[in-house]
This record gives C-alpha cells, structure tokens and sequence, in this order.
C-alpha cells in the first residue's frame, strides 16, 4: 500500500470516528433531556428496563412522600443563595417540580417536623435524578456498561 | 378530583418520623445501588449495607441529639 492510500484510509477512519462520536453525543444529550423531564425513561430509550424502573420508583417515591408531608417547593427567583440551590435541586425532578402546585393544594407547612422531612425528600430526588442524568450520559456515550 | 384523591391518600398516610427515615433509606439505597453497581448480587448487597447504615446511623444521630432535645 503506497502512502497516499494509506493517508486516505486513516482520514476515512477518523472520519467514521468523529461520525460515530457526533451520533453517539447527540443520543447522549437527548437521553439526558428525556431523563431529566421523566425520571428514568432516559435509560429506557438506552434499553436499560431495570435501571429505569428502580430510578423511576425512587424519584416518585421520594417526591411524592415529600408532598404528602407538605415539603416547601423552592421558587426560580427566591433572591436568596440557599433558596437557589433548593429550586436546583427541586428542578431536578422534571416533570414532578411542575405538578408541585397541584398536588400540594394547601401548601407547604414547614412548622411541623414532617414539613421540613418533606423538604429534604423532594430535594433529594431531583439531586437523585441528576446522577441519573449523568448516568444516563455515561451510557450513551459509551463509557459505562 | 385527582387532586381530591391525593388529599384523601395524604390524610390516610401519616408517616411518622421512624417511618420517613426507613423510607427515605430504602428509596435513596435503591437509587444508589442502581447507579454504582453492575450486577445484581451486588446490587442487593448494596442496598442491604446501604440501608442498614442509613438507619443504624439516623437512630445514632437521634440518640446522641436527644439530650439537648428538651
């Protein structure tokens, strides 16, 4: 094989890969936003059944324990750095932050114990399901089994 | 009336304090467990020492807490 040919068959290679790669980043980013919105269905469209089942229970389970305790929902523009935090970490559970004002009719009530249990339950599930997330990415770009 | 429905199973689940813990435990073990290990058996291996550590040291905390409590 002269030089030429062999040059022309690595820019092939290379143009394959940087294919492959471009496919594989564009699964990856429209699984972490379907992961993200619903919890667990980015693994289910990466055909990991399990895995999406276990984090769809543990996110709905958390976040709706957390409503029933009446847990406080953190607003986007609370002008406050913890506040920020918690709507980032409430954001998390996609789908769940907006049905928050629907199921919690009455508001939240952090004067009682449960309240505040509450709180920490809808916040732990959105931060849940940002590793989901970066799971989720990890699968689709080929870096986890 | 789905709203209805929620508030109904709301005022019908009083979770107490012990039994928001060991849910939490459980929930967080599982997501946990799914996100670090690869194969089933160590799945639930995970999940068990997860969980048991999760309770053993919330009621550890509880105890050492409970004097300053009252």
């Amino acid at each position: 094989m002269s030089h030429a040919s062999g040059d022309r068959a690595i820019a092939a290679a290379h143009s394959r890969g940087s294919r492959v790669s471009a496919g594989r980043a564009t699964l990856a980013l429209f699984a972490a936003l379907a992961a993200w919105f619903v919890p667990g269905i980015g693994h289910l469209l990466l055909g990991r059944w399990g895995r999406a089942l276990v984090f769809f229970c543990a996110v709905s389970g958390l976040v709706v324990s957390g409503y029933l305790l009446r847990g406080n929902v953190f607003a986007p523009h609370s002008g406050d750095p913890f506040g920020t935090l918690g709507f980032l970490a409430d954001a998390g559970t996609g789908i769940f932050y907006y049905f928050s004002r629907f199921f919690e009719a009455a508001g939240p009530d952090v004067s009682r114990a449960a309240g505040d249990y509450g709180t920490r339950f809808i916040a732990a599930a959105g931060v849940v399901n940002l590793l989901a997330v970066l799971d989720t990415i990890e699968i689709a770009m080929g870096r986890r089994s | 009336m789905i709203c209805g429905a929620f508030m109904l199973i709301s005022s019908a689940l009083r979770l107490s304090h012990l039994g928001a813990m060991l849910l939490f435990a459980l929930l967080v073990s599982l997501a946990l467990a799914s996100l670090s290990q690869r194969t089933r058996a160590g799945g639930v291996k995970y999940v068990l020492w997860s969980f048991a550590l999760f309770v053993l040291v919330g009621l550890g905390v509880a105890w050492l807490l409970y004097p300053i409590s009252r």
